[in-house]
C-alpha cells in the first residue's frame, strides 16, 4: 500500500515529467512546478524526489549529450513510465472518490 | 557586458555534495537557470545547501554502485586467476603472521577471564606489588563498600601426586567466597563454604577441569576421592570448568585450596605470620573502578594508622593504588613481555608491508597491460573516481581473499607458537591458550582493509590517469623494491642478532659449573619425615650419593638457579630499611659441588644445628649493599619481612653468581643451612665422572634402594636445565629467525618480479642488442646490474636503518652489540645471494631470447 502512495509532491513531480514529455530535465521540470503552482523549488529537493521515483520504478532517466549553453554539461532527462502514470491515475481516482459529494461549509 | 558566473565554490560544492556525472549534471542545471534568471548569488548557494538533501536521500542512484564494481573485480580475478592468487598468497602470508601474533597479543593483554562479567572484576595492585600483607587484605575485605564480593588468593607452585606421578603444579590458596566473585560455578561437585575455613574443618581441595581430563580421564566419580598435596591428603570436593585456570594467568593452576586446609598456612595463621595475598573483586553494580580504587586507597592509609608496621621493601606505603580489570596476563607478567610483544608486532607488521609492496607491485604491471581497457573506460565517460572506485574494489576482493586464507594460516601458526612454548622450568604451569576469537579476527580484518588500501592505493591512483609516464612508474617500482630489501634486511639482522643473543647466551658463563653435574628433586613430608628425621634422612643419602663409585660431590638445594626462587627480607639491623635478597637452603657440599668460591669465613658445618646460633652465608653483592665499605665477615644479619626480624650471623662470604637470568646484573643473594631452616623440598645435585645422563639409572636406583616410596620429580643435568631457562630467548630468537626468512622470501619474490617484469618490457630491446653482437653474458650481466643495484640501494637504506633500530634492542640482547658487524655483513651477503638468484633467472630468460622473436615482439 505505501508503495503505491503518491505524496504530494511527488504527484507533481511526476505531472511535471508527464506534461514535459520530451523535454523534461531538471531545468524544465523545475521551471514547470513553479510556474504552475506558484512555489519555489529547490534544486536538492527536486533531484531526492527524482531519485526516489525513479528508483520506485516510476521515472527513467538518461544522461543527454553535453551542451555548451550549461559550461558543456550534459543533462539528465526524466521519463514518465507506465507505472508511473498508473500511479498518477489511482492517485487522482481515490482523491475524487474522497471528493465525491463533499461540500465544504465554511462558518 | 560579460554574462555574470555562478559563485565558484558553491558550484564546487554541488559537485562534492551530489559526486560523479550527477554533480555535473546538476551544476548544469543550476548554471542553466543562473544565467536565464541573470545572476543572483544568493538564489545558487540555497541551492547549492538544498543539495545536501540529495547527498542523503536512500534512493541516490549516485551512490557507488559497489555491487557492480565488486562484481567485475570478481570477473577480473576470474579471468586471470594466476595473478589474484599470487597476490592472494603473498597477502595471506602477511596476514597468517598478524594473527598468530595478533592472537599471543589478545592472550597476554586482552582476553578476559573466562567468567561472566570479567569487565566487572578488578584486581588490586600497589605500584608493581599485587602482594598484600594479610591484615590489610582482611580489613580491605571487611571494610569495602565497593564490592560485592572481594576474595583473597595467593598463588605458588606446589608438589601434587596424582595416579601414577608426583609433578610439580601451580596452586592458589583462596578464601571461600572466590567462586561466588568471580561466579564460577563447579563443573562438578562443589566450590568452598565458609565451613571449610574454620580450623579443624576437613581438607578440601578443588582441581581443574585440564587436570582432572590429563590425570583422571574425565572420571565422574572423582568427588570425594583424595589428592596428596605436599604433605596431606585432601578430599577433592569439585572441579573447576572448563577452561578456567585461575587468576593467575599465564600461570595455569591445577588446585585450589582454602587457606586454612593447608597447614603450613595454618601454621603461619597460628604463629601470627600469615601468608601474604592479592586481592580480587566483582564491583558492586553503579560502582566505577576508579572510585573503588579511592575508596581501597583511602581504607589503606586507616588501616595504616590503626596497625602501623614498617615499610614493604620496593613498595613505599603511598605508592599509587590502582585496580585493573582482570584480563590478560596479570600485571607483573605483562610488563615483562611488553618489549617481546611490541617487538613481535612490528615485526609482523613489517611483513605485512613486505607483501603489500609485492602486490602493490603486481598490480602496478597490470595497470600496464590493462592500459588499453581502460583507455576505453574513460573514453566510455567513466570518471577518474569510478576507475580509482574500480580498482580499490578489486584491492578490497584481493584483501578480503587474502584475510580469509591468513586466518587459516594464523590458526595453524598459533598451534606452532603454542608448540614453541616449552614445557619448561621457567615456562612451568604456563598454558597460552592461543585462539582465535573474535577480538583478533577483527583486528586480521583491520589489517586486511589497512593492507588493501595500502596496495590499492597507488596502482588504483595510477591506473586512472589517463597519462602515465613509463619511467615514473618504472622509478615507483623500483623504489618499492628498494624499500622490500631494507626492511627485510631489518629484520634479517634483528632475527641475526637475537640468534647471536641465544648462542653467546648458552656459551655466558652463569657463575658455577654446569658441565657434568646431574640433578633430581626429591620431596619428603610428614607422615613418613618429620624435621628431624628428614634431616637424618638426607644427611644419609648425602653421604650415599657421594660414596657411589665415581661420584665427586654432591649436594642438596632448595633452589636451584634459574628455577623456580625464593627471597627473604633482610636488614642490616633490627630496625631501618630492609631489602629483598634471593635465597636458598642448602646442605653438603653445595659451594663445591657449584665451584662457588668461598671468598671469606667458612661454609656450613655439622655445629650449625637447630639450636645454635643461627648462620647464613651471604654473597658479595648483598655484603657489599648491606655494609657497604665493611668488612660483612661475622655481622649480623636481620631477616624478615613483616614482624620480627630474626638476627643470623654472616659465617662466610660467597662469590656471586647468576640465580634468576641469564645476563642478569649482580643479585643480592644468601644461603642458609638445612639444618637451621627446615624444607623438605630439595634439589640433589651431583657431580658426576662423565655424561651426567650415564648417570640417572645408578642415581634413581640408589634413591629407590634409600626410601622406596621417595617422591621424585624431574632428573635433568644442570646443563639442560640452565638450557632450557633460556626459553624466552630461544623462544624469540626462532620466531624472528621464522620472519626474517619469510621477510627474505617475500622480498625476493618482488625482486624476482620486477626484474621479470622489466626483462619482459625490454625484450625489444635485448633482440635489437643481440642483433647488434651483444653476447649472452652481456645480456645476463646488464639485467643482474640492474637486480643488484636496486639490492645494494635497498641494503644501504637497511643498514642505516637497523643501525637507528636495533639499539633499541639492547636490554633484549645478552652480551651481542646490537650493532653487532658480523651479523651485519651476514644479512647483507645472504641478500646480495638471495639478489643474484632472484635476478638471475630472468637474466637467463633474456639472454635466451632468439633476437628473430625478439624484434618483432610488440
Amino acid at each position: 500500500m505505501s508503495k503505491d502512495h503518491l505524496g504530494e509532491f511527488e504527484q507533481i513531480v511526476l505531472l511535471a515529467v508527464a506534461r514535459l514529455r520530451n523535454d523534461a530535465y531538471g531545468v524544465t521540470i523545475k521551471s514547470e512546478i513553479e510556474t504552475r503552482t506558484g512555489r519555489t523549488v529547490t534544486i536538492g529537493a527536486l533531484y531526492a524526489t527524482l531519485d526516489r521515483l525513479e528508483a520506485k520504478g516510476y521515472l527513467r532517466s538518461w544522461f543527454s549529450d553535453p551542451t555548451p549553453e550549461r559550461g558543456g554539461r550534459s543533462k539528465r532527462c526524466f521519463e514518465l513510465l507506465a507505472a508511473g502514470a498508473d500511479a498518477l491515475s489511482r492517485t487522482r481516482t481515490m482523491m475524487d472518490r474522497m471528493w465525491k459529494g463533499v461540500r465544504l461549509d465554511r462558518a | 557586458m560579460t554574462a555574470p558566473s555562478p559563485p565558484r565554490l558553491a558550484a564546487w560544492l554541488v559537485r562534492a555534495l551530489v559526486g560523479g556525472r550527477d554533480g555535473e549534471t546538476v551544476a548544469g542545471d543550476l548554471e542553466e537557470e543562473f544565467l536565464a534568471r541573470g545572476g543572483g548569488a544568493a538564489w545558487y548557494w540555497r541551492q547549492a545547501l538544498s543539495c545536501a538533501a540529495v547527498r542523503v536521500s536512500p534512493f541516490r542512484r549516485g551512490l557507488p554502485p559497489l555491487g557492480r564494481d565488486f562484481h567485475y573485480a570478481l570477473r577480473t580475478i576470474r579471468r586471470n586467476p594466476g595473478y589474484a592468487i599470487a597476490a592472494m598468497f603473498c597477502l595471506a602470508l602477511g596476514i597468517g603472521v598478524n594473527t598468530g601474533i595478533f592472537s599471543l597479543i589478545d592472550e597476554l593483554f586482552l582476553r578476559p577471564l573466562p567468567i561472566p562479567e570479567p569487565s566487572r572484576v578488578v584486581r588490586f595492585a600497589q605500584g608493581s606489588e599485587e602482594y598484600f600483607p594479610w591484615r590489610d587484605t582482611e580489613e580491605m575485605r571487611r571494610r569495602n563498600r565497593s564490592f560485592s564480593n572481594l576474595a583473597a588468593y595467593t598463588a605458588g607452585i606446589t608438589g601434587i601426586e596424582v595416579p601414577g606421578a608426583t609433578e610439580t603444579a601451580m596452586a592458589e590458596w583462596v578464601s571461600a567466597d572466590y567462586d561466588e566473585t568471580l561466579r564460577i560455578p563447579a563443573h562438578l561437585g562443589r566450590w568452598f563454604t565458609p565451613a571449610d575455613e574454620v580450623r579443624g574443618a576437613g581438607r578440601v581441595a578443588v582441581i581443574s577441569h585440564r587436570l582432572w581430563t590429563r590425570r583422571y580421564g574425565k572420571d565422574p566419580t572423582i568427588i570425594g576421592r583424595t589428592i596428596r598435596i605436599e604433605a596431606e591428603y585432601y578430599r577433592i570436593a569439585g572441579v573447576a570448568p572448563p577452561g578456567f585456570s585461575g587468576v593467575f594467568p599465564p600461570h595455569d593452576c591445577s588446585v585450589w585450596i582454602p587457606y586454612l586446609a593447608f597447614p603450613p598456612f595454618q601454621k603461619r595463621f597460628e604463629a601470627g605470620t600469615p601468608p601474604r595475598a592479592s586481592l580480587i573483586g566483582r564491583l558492586r553494580p553503579g560502582v566505577s573502578a576508579t572510585s573503588a580504587a579511592f575508596e581501597a586507597a583511602a581504607l589503606q592509609s586507616s588501616i595504616l594508622d590503626e596497625f602501623p608496621r614498617t615499610a614493604i621493601p620496593g613498595r613505599p606505603a603511598d605508592a599509587p593504588f590502582h585496580l585493573t580489570t582482570a584480563s590478560g596476563a596479570v600485571p607483573g607478567a605483562q610488563r615483562r613481555m611488553i618489549p617481546m610483544a611490541a617487538i613481535m608486532l612490528l615485526v609482523v607488521a613489517a611483513i605485512l608491508l613486505i607483501a603489500c609492496a609485492n602486490i602493490a607491485n603486481l598490480l602496478l604491471a597490470r595497470a600496464n597491460v590493462r592500459r588499453h581497457e581502460m583507455d576505453i573506460r574513460r573514453a566510455l565517460g567513466a570518471s577518474r573516481l569510478q576507475l580509482i572506485r574500480q580498482a580499490l574494489v578489486e584491492s578490497f576482493v584481493l584483501a578480503g581473499g587474502g584475510a580469509a586464507i591468513g586466518l587459516l594460516l594464523g590458526a595453524w601458526a598459533n598451534r606452532t607458537l603454542g608448540l614453541l612454548i616449552p614445557t619448561l622450568p621457567k615456562a612451568l604451569n604456563v598454558n597460552l591458550h592461543l585462539d582465535l576469537n573474535w577480538r583478533v579476527a577483527a583486528l586480521t580484518v583491520a589489517a586486511g582493509l589497512a593492507a588493501a588500501l595500502l596496495f590499492g592505493l597507488a596502482p588504483a591512483l595510477e591506473q586512472s590517469r589517463a597519462v602515465v609516464g613509463r619511467r615514473r612508474q618504472a622509478r615507483r617500482r623500483d623504489a618499492y623494491v628498494v624499500a622490500q630489501v631494507a626492511v627485510s634486511l631489518l629484520l634479517l639482522i634483528t632475527a641475526g642478532l637475537f640468534l647471536r643473543a641465544l648462542w653467546s647466551a648458552e656459551s655466558l658463563q652463569p657463575g658455577f659449573a654446569t658441565e657434568r653435574r646431574l640433578t633430581t628433586r626429591l620431596y619428603i613430608s610428614p607422615p613418613e619425615y618429620t624435621p628431624e628425621s628428614g634431616r637424618v634422612f638426607y644427611g644419609r643419602l648425602l653421604d650415599e650419593v657421594a660414596a657411589a663409585p665415581g661420584v665427586r660431590a654432591a649436594a642438596l638445594t632448595y633452589s636451584l638457579p634459574f628455577g623456580f626462587n625464593d627471597s627473604v627480607c633482610a636488614a642490616a639491623g633490627r630496625t631501618g630499611e630492609s631489602r629483598r635478597a634471593g635465597a636458598s637452603t642448602i646442605a653438603g657440599d653445595y659451594f663445591g659441588v657449584m665451584r662457588i668460591p668461598v671468598e671469606a669465613g667458612r661454609t656450613f658445618r655439622s655445629e650449625d644445628a637447630t639450636g645454635s646460633q643461627r648462620v647464613v652465608i651471604v654473597n658479595r653483592t648483598m655484603a657489599r649493599l648491606l655494609w657497604p665499605n665493611e668488612d660483612a665477615l661475622g655481622k649480623i644479619v636481620w631477616l624478615g619481612c613483616d614482624k620480627d626480624r630474626e638476627p643470623a650471623r654472616v659465617a662466610g662470604i660467597a662469590g656471586d653468581s647468576e640465580y634468576s637470568a641469564i645476563g642478569e646484573s649482580p643479585q643480592p643473594y644468601l644461603y642458609r643451612p638445612q639444618s637451621q631452616v627446615w624444607s623438605g623440598l630439595m634439589v640433589l645435585i651431583v657431580e658426576t665422572p662423565g655424561d651426567p645422563n650415564d648417570f640417572i639409572q645408578t642415581l634413581h636406583g640408589l634413591l629407590n634402594r634409600l626410601d622406596p616410596k621417595l617422591r621424585m620429580l624431574e632428573t635433568l643435568s644442570l646443563a639442560e636445565h640452565v638450557s632450557r631457562s633460556l626459553w624466552e630467548v630461544r623462544w624469540e630468537a626462532s620466531m624472528l629467525a621464522v620472519f626474517g626468512l619469510l621477510a627474505i622470501v617475500l622480498a625476493a619474490l618482488g625482486l624476482y618480479g620486477v626484474i621479470a617484469y622489466a626483462v619482459s618490457q625490454r625484450t625489444h630491446e635485448i633482440g635489437v642488442r643481440m642483433a647488434l653482437g651483444a653476447h649472452k653474458h652481456d645480456v645476463i650481466w646488464m639485467i643482474l646490474a640492474r637486480g643488484l643495484r636496486l639490492t645494494a640501494a635497498g641494503i644501504a637504506v637497511g643498514l642505516a636503518g637497523s643501525a637507528a633500530v636495533t639499539r633499541l634492542l639492547r636490554s633484549q640482547l645478552y652480551g651481542v652489540s646490537p650493532m653487532d658487524p658480523l651479523t651485519f655483513c651476514a644479512a647483507s651477503l645472504l641478500w646480495v645471494a638471495v639478489a643474484m638468484l632472484a635476478s638471475y633467472l630472468p637474466a637467463r630468460r633474456a639472454a635466451g631470447v632468439e633476437p628473430v622473436v625478439a624484434l618483432r615482439y610488440e
